[in-house]
C-alpha cells in the first residue's frame, strides 16, 4: 500500500472554519471533534483502496460548505458566546484586554495571507525608518557631549580662492588678543601620530588644541588633570589627554595609567588626562595634545601669517552675545588685519558658525532627502495597510454584524479591531527592526568614511524607541480606520447587506483617496530615485584623467629621525620592494591623492606675465611626485617630457603643469621653457625658486569629482623632499588584496612606520561621491518598494471595487454593454485615482527636487525627462494592476450577478 | 423496522430526514454510548447507505441535542488512541424519545392503515 501522507486535521480544519464566535475551549473541542471525522472518513476511503485526492474529497464532502456550517453552530452556541461579542463590562479591562489578544491572535493565524503581507508591509517601511533615523540621529540629532553646544562656535578664515581656509597661528593670536565676545576663545588642528613601542605601529587621529580647549568646550577630563599653560609651549615634555578608548585598550583602563608614557611618532607623551566617557566631536580622536609644543619658533612654516594648516578657532561666547554680533567683530578684526599686513592678509575675511553646524552642514541636505524619502515610504505601508485592514473589515463585516446583533457594544468591536492592529504594529515592527539589523552596516558603510560624526551611528535604544513609537503609531493610527467603521455600522443594515456588498460605497471611497496618496508619493520618490539614478550615471562617466582600476594607495609619515637624504632613500627603497610584490606592475610616490584631495595649496606668479593685485593671485595644487608617478597612475603626457634623473637636487628647477593650468595661462601657445614661481612675488632663495615648466600632462580630478578641474602644479620629489604622502601601486590583479603585503614591504624597511588609509582607488573614489551613492541606493529600494506597493494597492481596490460592483456591471452587461465598454468603465473610473495620485505626485516630486539639488550632478532637480519617465512608469504600473481586475469585470456573467440578490 | 420502510420509499427523503434526524440519533444514543463518527456509520449502515449524515449536518444537530440537555457529551481518552468525545442520552432526553416514540409509532400506524405500506 503507499505510504499515507501525513495530514494534521487539526490545522486544515482550524484553516477552513471561520471563526465560531465561541468560549476559545468550546470551539477546539469542535475543531478536534471535525478533525477526527474528517480523519476518520479519509481513512476510511484509502482502506476502501480510493486514491488520497478522492479520499481527500470524500473527506471535504463531510463539510461542503465551511460558512453555512459555521453559522448553523454559531447560532446554536450562542449563550455562550464570548465576552468580545457580549460586550461584557464584569470582567474588568485587563480580561478584556487578554481576551481581546487571544482573540486577535486566532483571527490572524485564519487570515495568515492577510497577516503576512500586512506584517511584511510594516517590516519594510519600519526598517527602512530605523535605519535612516539611525544616520540621521547619529549625525544630525544627537547632542554634542559638550556644555551648551549652541554656545560653542567654530571660527575660520576665507579668502577669495578658499570659501573655508585654515587659520594662520598669527592670526589667531591676534583675533584672540582683540575679541571681547568670546569667554574663552580656543583653538585646534587635526593632525595624526603614529603610535610605537607597541607590537604592530599604529595611526592615531589626534587634535593638537591650546590648553583652554576643553574650558570652552565645557567639558572636564574623567581622570588626572586639564592642560595648563606650562604645558602648552614649545621646548617642554609634551603631555596628552587620552579618549576613553585610548586609555582602555592602550593603557588598561586603570587610574594608574596617569602618568605613563607613550611613545608618539617616537618620542614620549606623558598622559595627565582622560578625557570621559561618550567625549568624540568630530571624529574618534584618540589623543588630545597641546598645541604649543609644536610651536618651533625655529619652523619657519607654522609661524608665517600666510601659512594655512588646518587651525580653527573654537570660542564660548560670552552670555547676551548673538552669534551675529560675534561674527561681526570677528569679521572687524579680520578687516583691521587686512590693513596691518596686507601682504598676506589682503582679501582674507573670517566665518565664525556654531561648531555643530559646521560638523553637519555637508550631510544635512541629503539626511534631509533620506527622511523624506522615508516618510513617504512609511506612509505608502501605511495606506497600503489601511487598504488592507479597510478590505479586510469588508471581507469581515457580516461577522461584525452578527456580533452587533448578538449584542456586542460598538466599542467593544472597535476596540477587537483595533487590538489585531495594533499585534499587526508589534510584529511588524519587531521584523522591521531584525530586518534593519541586518542591513545596517552595508547601508551605513556606504557614507562617505570623513563624515564627521559617523562612529555615532548606531542601532541603540535611542534608535530601538524611534521604531517602536513608529511602528506602533502606524497600527493604532491605520487601524483606527476600519475600527470606526466597524463600529459605527448599523448592525440589523449589515446584516442583511453585508454578503453582498461588503462595506458599501464609503469604503472604497475611502480606500480610493488612499490609493491617490500611495500613487503620488510612489512618483515622488520614484522620481528621486531617477534623479539619483542619473547622477550616478555621470558621475561614473566622468573622465577622473588617470585609470582607477586596480590602484591601491597608502600613506604614510616620516618621524622627525628622517632627514631629507634618509627621506629619498627610504622613498627609493619602498618603491623598488613595492615593485617586487607578486602581482604589483607599478609603484610610485605622490605627496596628494587624485579625488581625496590635494594636501598643499599654493599662490604663485609666471614669469613675464603681469602679477595681478595681492587678493587675486592665481592659486594652484602643489603636488610632489616621484618620476614614476605619471605612468603608474596612467596620467598622459601631453607636451614637453616628464620627469627623469635629469631632475636631481641642484638642478635646473622643474614642474610639470595640467592642461587647465597651462591653457588658463598660455593660451594656445606652448609653455614649456617658461618659469613659475610658488609663493608670493616676492618671495624668493632656496624655498622658492623660479621653476622651468618642463611638460604638461591630462587634468586630473583633484579634490573632487565633480566641479571643474583645478590648477596643478607637479614637482619632482627629489627636488623638494616630503616628509608625508602617499605611495600609489598598480596591480595586475585585484587591488583589494594588495594592503598587507605593501604594509610589510615598506615595514622591512622601517617596521616602526604604520601605513595607514590603505584603500584602492575605487574605495576613494566611491567614498567621494558616497553621500550621492547612499541616496541613490536608499532611493532606489524606496522607490522599488513603492512601486511594489501602489502595485499591490491599485490591484486590490480595483478588485475589491470589481466585486462590489458585480451586480451593476451584471445590469449593464444584461442591457446591452459589451465587454469593451465595461473594460473601458472599468479603467477609467479606476485609473481616475491614479492620474490625480500622479499629478498630485508631481507637485510633490518638485518639492523633494529642491532638497535633492545640491546631490546632483549633470541633471537638473526639475529635470523634465526624469519626471516623464518616473510618470510613464506609475502610469504603466498603475493600468497593470488595474487591468486584471477589470478584465475579470468583464468576465462576468449577467445572470448570476443578477442573482446575487 | 424503521430503515425497512425508508428503504422501501422513493419519495425524496430530505424533507423527511430534517424532522427525523433528532430522532435518530436520539434513538441510536438510546444504547451504549457513541462517539460522532460512529453514529454517523450507524446510520450509514442500518439504512443500507441509504442514509448518510455528513459532519456538517450531524455536528450542529449533536450541539443542539446538548445544549437542550437531551444528549451529554463527554471526553473519553484511552490509552494510544486521541480523545474522543461520546455522547449518552440523559435522562430528560430519554423521557423526549420516548414521547417521539409514541409519536411515530401512531403516525407510522396511522399510514399503515391508510396506505397499506407495510405487506408483512
Amino acid at each position: 500500500m503507499m505510504p499515507q501522507p501525513f495530514i494534521d486535521w487539526k490545522a486544515h480544519v482550524r484553516a477552513k472554519l471561520p471563526p465560531l464566535i465561541t468560549a476559545a475551549e468550546r470551539e477546539s473541542e469542535i475543531v478536534d471533534e471535525l478533525a477526527l471525522q474528517l480523519e476518520a472518513t479519509y481513512e476510511r476511503e484509502r482502506r476502501r483502496g480510493a486514491s488520497h485526492d478522492d479520499a481527500m474529497a470524500a473527506a471535504a464532502s463531510e463539510v461542503p460548505d465551511w460558512p453555512a456550517f459555521a453559522r448553523s453552530v454559531r447560532t446554536i452556541e450562542r449563550p455562550f458566546a464570548p465576552p468580545p461579542v457580549a460586550g461584557d463590562r464584569s470582567g474588568g479591562i485587563m480580561t478584556g484586554l487578554v481576551q481581546d489578544i487571544r482573540y486577535a491572535i486566532r483571527a490572524l493565524r485564519r487570515a495568515p495571507g492577510f497577516a503576512a503581507v500586512s506584517i511584511l508591509t510594516l517590516a519594510l517601511g519600519i526598517s527602512a525608518t530605523t535605519v535612516v533615523y539611525s544616520i540621521v540621529d547619529g549625525i544630525l540629532l544627537r547632542p554634542l557631549p559638550i556644555a551648551n553646544p549652541d554656545r560653542v562656535m567654530l571660527a575660520r578664515e576665507l579668502s577669495p580662492a578658499f570659501t573655508d581656509m585654515g587659520l594662520s597661528w598669527p592670526n589667531y593670536l591676534d583675533w584672540a588678543a582683540r575679541q571681547t565676545s568670546f569667554e574663552t576663545f580656543a583653538a585646534w588642528s587635526g593632525a595624526t601620530a603614529n603610535l610605537t613601542g607597541i607590537e604592530r605601529p599604529r595611526r592615531l587621529n589626534v587634535r593638537r588644541v591650546t590648553a583652554n580647549l576643553l574650558t570652552a568646550l565645557g567639558v572636564k577630563v574623567a581622570l588626572g588633570r586639564d592642560f595648563t599653560a606650562d604645558d602648552d609651549k614649545w621646548g617642554v615634555e609634551r603631555t596628552a589627554i587620552v579618549s576613553r578608548g585610548f586609555w582602555q585598550r592602550e593603557l588598561g583602563g586603570s587610574a594608574d595609567a596617569i602618568g605613563r608614557r607613550v611613545m608618539l611618532d617616537e618620542s614620549p607623551v606623558t598622559v595627565i588626562g582622560v578625557l570621559p566617557r561618550g567625549f568624540t566631536v568630530a571624529r574618534e580622536e584618540d589623543i588630545f595634545l597641546p598645541l604649543g609644543t609644536y610651536l618651533d619658533p625655529d619652523n619657519a612654516g607654522i609661524m608665517l601669517r600666510g601659512n594655512h594648516s588646518s587651525l580653527a578657532a573654537i570660542g564660548r561666547l560670552r552670555n547676551g552675545v548673538t552669534v551675529e554680533a560675534a561674527t561681526a567683530e570677528i569679521k572687524g578684526i579680520a578687516r583691521q588685519l587686512e590693513q596691518e599686513y596686507p601682504n598676506t592678509n589682503s582679501g582674507n575675511g573670517a566665518t565664525v558658525r556654531p561648531l555643530f553646524e559646521t560638523l553637519v552642514s555637508t550631510a544635512r541636505p541629503m539626511l534631509y532627502v533620506l527622511l523624506g524619502a522615508v516618510t513617504a515610504m512609511l506612509l505608502i505601508a501605511c495606506v497600503n495597510l489601511a487598504n488592507l485592514m479597510l478590505a479586510r473589515a469588508a471581507g469581515r463585516a457580516q461577522e461584525m454584524a452578527v456580533r452587533r446583533s448578538l449584542g456586542a457594544a460598538r466599542w467593544r468591536i472597535g476596540r477587537q479591531m483595533l487590538t489585531e492592529s495594533v499585534l499587526l504594529a508589534v510584529a511588524g515592527g519587531a521584523a522591521g527592526v531584525a530586518l534593519a539589523y541586518a542591513g545596517f552596516g552595508a547601508i551605513v558603510a556606504l557614507l562617505p568614511a570623513n563624515q564627521p560624526r559617523i562612529h555615532l551611528i548606531a542601532i541603540d535604544s535611542r534608535v530601538l524607541f524611534a521604531a517602536a513609537v513608529a511602528s506602533l503609531g502606524t497600527g493604532v493610527l491605520f487601524g483606527l480606520m476600519p475600527a470606526i467603521q466597524a463600529a459605527t455600522g448599523r448592525s440589523m443594515t449589515l446584516l442583511r447587506s453585508a454578503r453582498v456588498t461588503g462595506l458599501g460605497h464609503a469604503g472604497a471611497g475611502t480606500r480610493r483617496a488612499l490609493l491617490l496618496a500611495e500613487v503620488a508619493l510612489a512618483l515622488v520618490l520614484v522620481t528621486g530615485a531617477g534623479l539619483m539614478l542619473r547622477t550616478m550615471a555621470n558621475l561614473a562617466a566622468i573622465d577622473t584623467g588617470f585609470t582607477r582600476e586596480q590602484l591601491v594607495t597608502a600613506q604614510f609619515n616620516l618621524p622627525a629621525r628622517y632627514d631629507q637624504a634618509k627621506r629619498q632613500l627610504f622613498l627609493d627603497q619602498s618603491i623598488e620592494r613595492l615593485r617586487a610584490i607578486p602581482g604589483v606592475t607599478k609603484a610610485a610616490f605622490g605627496y596628494s591623492i587624485p579625488v581625496a584631495g590635494s594636501n598643499w595649496n599654493s599662490i604663485f606668479t609666471i614669469e613675464g606675465q603681469p602679477v595681478p593685485e595681492r587678493s587675486k593671485l592665481p592659486s594652484s595644487a602643489w603636488i610632489p611626485v616621484s618620476p614614476e608617478y605619471f605612468d603608474t597612475m596612467g596620467i598622459r603626457l601631453i607636451q614637453g617630457r616628464l620627469f627623469d634623473g635629469r631632475d636631481l637636487p641642484g638642478a635646473p628647477a622643474a614642474v610639470i603643469v595640467n592642461e587647465t593650468f597651462a591653457r588658463r595661462f598660455f593660451g594656445n601657445n606652448n609653455p614649456v621653457g617658461t618659469r613659475v614661481k610658488q609663493g608670493w612675488p616676492e618671495d624668493s632663495g632656496p624655498f622658492s625658486p623660479w621653476r622651468e615648466i618642463i611638460g604638461v600632462v591630462n587634468d586630473v580630478r583633484m579634490n573632487s569629482l565633480q566641479g571643474d578641474p583645478t590648477l596643478q602644479a607637479y614637482l619632482p620629489i627629489r627636488q623638494v623632499g616630503q616628509r608625508s604622502g602617499a605611495f600609489v601601486v598598480r596591480a595586475s590583479t585585484s587591488a583589494a588584496t594588495l594592503g598587507r603585503s605593501i604594509e610589510a614591504a615598506v615595514q622591512e624597511i622601517d617596521p616602526n612606520l604604520p601605513l595607514f588609509n590603505i584603500q584602492t582607488m575605487d574605495q576613494i573614489i566611491d567614498g567621494a561621491i558616497g553621500n550621492e551613492r547612499l541616496t541613490m541606493v536608499l532611493l532606489m529600494g524606496f522607490a522599488s518598494l513603492a512601486l511594489l506597493m501602489a502595485a499591490i494597492g491599485v490591484f486590490g481596490v480595483t478588485a475589491y471595487s470589481v466585486s462590489q460592483r458585480t451586480h451593476e456591471l451584471g445590469i449593464r452587461m444584461a442591457l446591452g454593454a459589451n465587454r469593451g465598454s465595461v473594460l473601458a468603465l472599468v479603467l477609467r473610473q479606476e485609473l481616475g485615482a491614479c492620474l490625480a495620485g500622479i499629478a498630485i505626485g508631481i507637485v510633490g516630486a518638485f518639492f523633494l527636487a529642491s532638497l535633492l539639488e545640491s546631490l546632483l550632478f549633470g541633471v537638473t532637480a526639475r529635470d523634465a525627462a526624469t519626471l516623464s519617465v518616473a510618470a510613464v512608469v506609475l502610469i504603466a504600473v498603475t493600468v497593470c494592476a488595474c487591468l486584471l481586475p477589470a478584465y475579470r469585470a468583464t468576465r462576468v456573467d449577467p445572470v448570476t450577478a443578477l442573482r446575487l440578490d | 423496522m424503521f430503515h425497512t420502510y425508508m428503504a422501501q420509499t422513493d419519495i425524496s427523503t430530505r424533507s423527511l430526514q430534517k424532522g427525523s434526524a433528532e430522532f435518530l440519533l436520539l434513538s441510536i444514543l438510546d444504547g451504549p454510548d457513541r462517539h460522532g463518527y460512529e453514529l454517523a456509520q450507524i446510520i450509514e449502515a442500518r439504512s443500507g447507505g441509504k442514509l448518510s449524515f455528513k459532519a456538517a449536518t450531524l455536528y450542529p444537530l449533536l450541539y443542539k441535542l446538548e445544549k437542550q440537555g437531551w444528549v451529554s457529551g463527554r471526553w473519553v481518552e484511552k490509552a494510544g488512541e486521541r480523545r474522543r468525545r461520546f455522547y449518552r442520552l440523559t435522562a430528560g432526553g430519554r423521557k423526549v424519545l420516548g414521547a417521539r416514540r409514541r409519536v411515530w409509532r401512531e403516525f407510522v400506524e396511522a399510514l399503515d392503515q391508510v396506505a397499506r405500506i407495510r405487506h408483512a
